[in-house]
């Protein structure tokens, strides 16, 4: 039984039509100089707030329903009908959406708040606004759609405001570059995406194509095809969430506005890929083996961008592996069916890491764009704030108790255990020193030790605007781990039995507690060898054998780009160079030559192209009809 | 509502045309004729989607008149979910192409308006004869505006362009009075009528043969891989508004051909062929994608753009399925309206600066933000964003390909992938990057520019959040025709059942 709720299209609609008013203003005024960028801020901000208000009602509206019927829905219209395909457009929110859209508009929110100091005097800050707005609204239809289709139009939706907002600053040709790369890679998922979903289609989705009736359905699926099904479908997470083998535009897109970087790159579409998981977990539940997949596939990536985090010297790059690596935490809870420690995890590392790019941000505005670590150093002096609440974002990250992030990791490892895969488990332990090192390498080379920036006394704090939304940030990394303690710990799980996505099992006191010794063990030793290395004074490493080919990320740009880009590039060259004008085209050149020979021949009498072409065309016609009546009837 | 309305919107344009191309009009005056006669075929056409019924079945606003009755050819035309929305196109359209582009020539203009009478009757006649008739009309005015107001290389493309069409008219040709003396044969009596040549039971070498001629006649028109290589130099060469009528509706003529009469007279022999038409259609998909990746020339790089969705179209076409057929009569549309406009862009592009060569350009969003904004939403419309007319016209081929034939399914989602890469470095190379000389002197759209436009980007996104109005309209008619051609494959395989059990 679905109740019937009138939040969710102005939930949507709101930052939707902020983006086209903005988008409208900005147009109006491109001309005259523009309007200021923080009046564009001012206006971007009320979509995303007044929707987190509703996101607030909704919480209210679904607490009031009986435990095991909490899904709220709000039916449009029929998209389209053909044949047996019947699609609606609707909306739909259970405790998970729920969950999402709170945390979605809530640090939604705060980055548009915080870009309206970030964004202060930029002359396109109306289409940075309009695209943010934009994102915002795609964002919520992907988590709010009734049915995996509606879900797409969000899914590709974000895509583009990614794309947008990558190529952000694109007097620079990189950053284009980064943006189509984004699209591309992208793209690549979606193909499985869509044909994942064409395949459910003529499996189950003949009576609706709603989660409510796939759901019913989905135990009708043959072990094959709901492992193929839910393969094609996470090759589409493995592009939207930056995972194995298409993980590579995420560091690229580092090229868009810090804001951007924190919201739609950390904080909330990238982790669109483990909502979506979640969200088909009766897809999922029906075969074993592809969550197994998709956990392996998780814990390699998580490996791969702690490796290479652990070697970047742009600060924004290290936390864009180091959220690789998260994703694939994210991943391995999901791919267990442990969805609810998977998704605690994506809810707390929204906090943490969205507060530890906006830090990035505010270092570097401060250094005038500066985003190399080893140009920086002692900074905490000169930022205090922005020092405090980045620390308390990295004692999330790093996994250090009680913050965020060592109570949803640390679920999700007691699951790999739980669910026999001890090699996932070990793997996971040591991302998590990994994790810890590369994290306090950043905090201790970035504000401790000597100044090495040339400006460092003109450094200043950054504005209020801006540090507001960091000390709100930090106030949810130290709190957001509470919602779900787990009961050796006094807590009572209280999240997860309000998503209600699993069956719930006993506690494994034993496992739990191996995975808090080890975790925390682990994180001691990370931050113990970071701050050798790096206090009191931190000296620029050169890299050698094994940690340089990790800093060149193993050369993985490279090998896709000659295994893939330049033979396209290369073919499409040739087809214009050789094949079309060679190939192609050669019996027509040769019909041309034929045909240009005997126009010179019959130039006396005939003068235009037009006429020889319809005498030769009658009787052609002529003759050929003559011969097809006699082949036939004579 | 005008009576005959199928008439007046043929011979509306016919008249005028000639009327301009006969009169001493000055070019100014040309252009005021063509646009009001634009404007009222616009008018026409929405009244006729508003009053067309779709579930009635057959042709609606049917008229016949006996031409050569002694041959059972007439003056047959009319309307069904097959020829709608093409219909609608071929009558809306246009008045977005006056409005844009001026000429020195009101020839120019007398050709415009004859193109559109004479597509308009190609997609209206419900016989053979007479649709063969407009089919090989509708491309006279083109060779003259292709030849007469093209670029540098009008000639050479003209030529290819003929080359082509009497390769594929004489093909065509020789198929229909195939099919005329068939009928003949099997029912004692003459007729070219659409609806009394789907009765026809074909099978048999001859019938394949036949069915080829026809096949390769319209895939010279859409046109298929191989049969490509005369729409990148037409394309190219030809003025704006021509390479507008030749990608937005012509082409789709061709498809409509394949559907109007390939499927349902020859269902059984194409039964045995359409894996290997669709395959084929797909290489054409990827060939041509990869190919616009190679280009230098915005127009010539639309133009296998257009090239590879059309191939997409070609999927659709052979996947014989009630999704497929949808998908395809929807997408004939929607890549109207997006490529279609991307083609009047990069015409207006042209016209103010002179330059074609992509290299040449960058930072044209800095320069005509508004333009920018036309362009990327035309650009999303062409690659299928969902959202956009194209999404829900590629889903329904795909889903349909997937039920066809799951590596047809898959090889065709991949143009998912390709239309992308070509069209975001366009835009990234020439929107975006360091502003070049020749982006300067771009001039933007002004707001009357604007509202011209406007409509267009609007069908973009209505036919793609609400298609349902316009699915409604078509899907009946596409219904049948599966039906029709499932129905006839299955009793094929039937008959084919009990020989081998003869024989066995």
């Amino acid at each position: 039984m679905m109740h019937h709720s009138a939040l969710l299209l102005p939930m949507v609609i709101l930052p939707l039509a902020g983006a086209f008013v903005l988008g409208v203003l900005r147009l109006a005024t491109v001309r005259e100089r523009g309007m200021a960028a923080h009046h564009f801020g001012i206006i971007a901000a009320f979509g995303p707030i007044l929707s987190f208000l509703l996101a607030l009602g909704l919480l209210v509206q679904i607490n009031g329903l009986p435990g095991h019927d909490r899904v709220l829905s709000q039916s449009l219209y029929q998209w389209f009908a053909v044949g047996e395909m019947r699609v609606n457009f609707g909306l739909m929110a259970d405790p998970l959406a729920v969950l999402m859209v709170l945390f979605v508009t809530f640090v939604g929110s705060l980055i548009h708040i915080y870009s309206i100091g970030y964004m202060k005097g930029d002359p396109n800050a109306g289409a940075f606004f309009a695209y943010l707005n934009l994102f915002l609204g795609a964002m919520l239809i992907l988590v709010l759609g009734s049915g995996p289709l509606v879900m797409f139009v969000g899914w590709e939706g974000v895509g583009l405001c990614s794309y947008l907002l990558i190529s952000y600053y694109n007097d620079d040709r990189a950053n284009v570059a980064a943006g189509n790369k984004a699209f591309i890679v992208n793209r690549i998922g979606d193909l499985g995406f869509i044909l994942g979903l064409a395949l459910l289609f003529w499996a189950i989705g003949d009576t609706g194509f709603d989660y409510a009736d796939l759901r019913e359905r989905a135990p009708e699926l043959t072990p094959l095809l709901a492992l193929t099904v839910g393969l094609l479908l996470f090759i589409g997470a493995t592009g939207k969430s930056a995972q194995l083998p298409l993980y590579v535009w995420l560091p690229d897109a580092m090229a868009g506005p810090t804001p951007v970087s924190a919201l739609i790159h950390a904080a909330t579409m990238v982790t669109a890929g483990v909502y979506m998981v979640a969200r088909f977990s009766f897809l999922y539940m029906q075969s074993v083996p592809a969550g197994v997949i998709i956990a392996w596939v998780g814990i390699l990536t998580a490996l791969l961008g702690a490796i290479f985090g652990m070697f970047q010297r742009d600060i924004k790059k290290i936390l864009a592996y180091s959220t690789i690596s998260q994703l694939g935490y994210m991943f391995v809870g999901v791919g267990l069916a442990a969805y609810s420690a998977g998704i605690f995890h994506v809810f707390t590392h929204a906090f943490f890491k969205a507060l530890l790019f906006l830090g990035a941000g505010s270092v570097i505005t401060a250094l005038h764009h500066q985003q190399d670590i080893w140009r920086m150093g002692g900074l905490k002096k000169r930022l205090p704030i922005t020092y405090v609440t980045m620390l308390i974002g990295a004692l999330a990250l790093a996994g250090v108790p009680p913050l965020a992030g060592f109570f949803s990791k640390d679920e999700i490892l007691v699951a790999a255990l739980a669910t026999g895969h001890p090699v996932i488990w070990l793997l996971g332990i040591l991302v998590a020193g990994m994790t810890a090192y590369y994290t306090f390498r950043l905090i201790f080379v970035v504000f401790h030790g000597t100044p090495r920036d040339a400006h460092y006394e003109e450094v200043t704090e950054s504005l209020r605007v801006m540090t507001i939304p960091l000390m709100i940030l930090a106030a949810g990394a130290v709190l957001a781990g509470f919602i779900n303690l787990p009961p050796i710990l006094g807590g009572h799980q209280l999240l997860s039995h309000w998503l209600g996505l699993e069956a719930h099992h006993s506690p494994h006191i034993k496992l739990e507690l191996l995975t808090i010794l080890a975790s925390l063990t682990v994180c001691a030793v990370g931050i113990g060898i970071a701050y050798r290395r790096f206090i009191p004074t931190a000296v620029e490493p050169v890299y050698h054998g094994f940690a340089r080919f990790a800093e060149a990320k193993f050369h993985v740009d490279e090998l896709y780009d000659s295994l893939f880009v330049q033979p396209l590039l290369g073919a499409g060259a040739a087809i214009r160079r050789v094949v079309e004008p060679r190939i192609v085209d050669g019996p027509v050149q040769a019909v041309v030559w034929l045909y240009r020979a005997g126009a010179d021949a019959v130039s006396a009498v005939q003068s235009g192209y037009v006429r020889v072409y319809a005498i030769y065309m009658v009787v052609g016609v002529g003759l050929l009809s003559f011969a097809v009546y006699r082949l036939l009837v004579g | 509502m005008i009576t005959p309305p199928l008439s007046t919107m043929i011979f509306l344009p016919l008249l005028a045309g000639l009327v301009v191309l006969v009169l001493p009009l000055g070019r100014e005056s040309a252009r005021a004729v063509g646009l009001a006669v634009a404007v009222l075929m616009a008018a026409f056409s929405i009244n006729l989607f508003a009053l067309f019924d779709p579930i009635s079945g057959g042709f609606a606003f049917y008229e016949s008149y006996p031409l050569v009755p002694a041959l059972g050819i007439g003056y047959r035309l009319g309307v069904d979910g097959l020829s709608l929305l093409l219909l609608v196109a071929a009558g809306a359209l246009f008045p977005v192409v006056y409005l844009l582009f001026s000429t020195k020539s009101r020839g120019y203009y007398g050709c415009l308006l004859i193109v559109q009478g004479t597509m308009i009757g190609a997609i209206c006649a419900a016989d053979l004869v007479l649709f063969y008739f407009f089919y090989e009309l509708m491309l006279l005015p083109i060779f003259f505006m292709i030849g007469l107001y093209g670029g540098p290389n009008r000639v050479g493309a003209t030529l290819k362009i003929t080359i082509y069409t009497i390769a594929g008219s004489l093909l065509m040709l020789a198929s229909c009075v195939y099919l005329g003396v068939v009928y003949q044969a099997q029912s004692g009596v003459w007729s070219f009528a659409v609806a009394d040549l789907a009765t026809l039971r074909l099978s048999g070498t001859v019938a394949t043969i036949a069915l080829l001629g026809f096949v390769l006649a319209f895939a010279v028109k859409i046109p298929l891989f191989p049969l490509h290589t005369w729409l990148p130099d037409a394309y190219t060469e030809a003025p704006p508004a021509a390479t507008f009528v030749l990608s937005a509706i012509m082409a789709k003529i061709g498809a409509y051909g394949v559907l109007r009469f390939v499927l349902p007279i020859f269902p059984e022999p194409l039964g045995k062929i359409s894996l290997l038409l669709a395959f084929l259609a797909v290489v054409g998909m990827a060939y041509c994608g990869i190919a616009a990746l190679g280009q230098r020339d915005m127009k010539r790089l639309l133009a296998f753009c257009s090239a590879s969705h059309m191939g997409i179209i070609g999927v659709g076409l052979f996947c014989l399925n009630v999704q497929a057929i949808t998908g395809v009569l929807y997408q004939m549309v929607a890549h109207a309206t997006s490529v279609g406009l991307l083609f009047l862009l990069a015409g207006l592009i042209e016209e103010r600066t002179s330059s074609r060569d992509i290299e040449s350009f960058g930072g044209l969003g800095g320069q005509a933000p508004l333009f920018s904004v036309f362009f990327m939403v035309a650009l999303l419309g062409s690659v299928g964003l969902p959202g956009t007319a194209s999404f829900i016209g590629e889903f329904l081929i795909i889903v349909g390909a997937v039920k066809f034939n799951l590596v047809i399914g898959i090889l065709a989602g991949t143009s998912m992938i390709i239309a992308v890469t070509y069209m975001l470095w366009l835009f990234g190379r020439v929107f975006f990057g360091p502003r070049t000389k020749t982006a300067t002197t771009m001039r933007d759209l002004t707001p009357i520019e604007s509202l011209t436009v406007l409509p267009l980007i609007v069908l973009i996104v209505v036919m793609g959040l609400f298609p349902g109005p316009f699915i409604d309209k078509i899907e009946p008619a596409a219904d049948t025709l599966s039906a029709q051609v499932s129905r006839s494959s299955a009793a094929a395989g039937a008959i084919l059942a009990q020989r081998g059990d003869g024989d066995g």
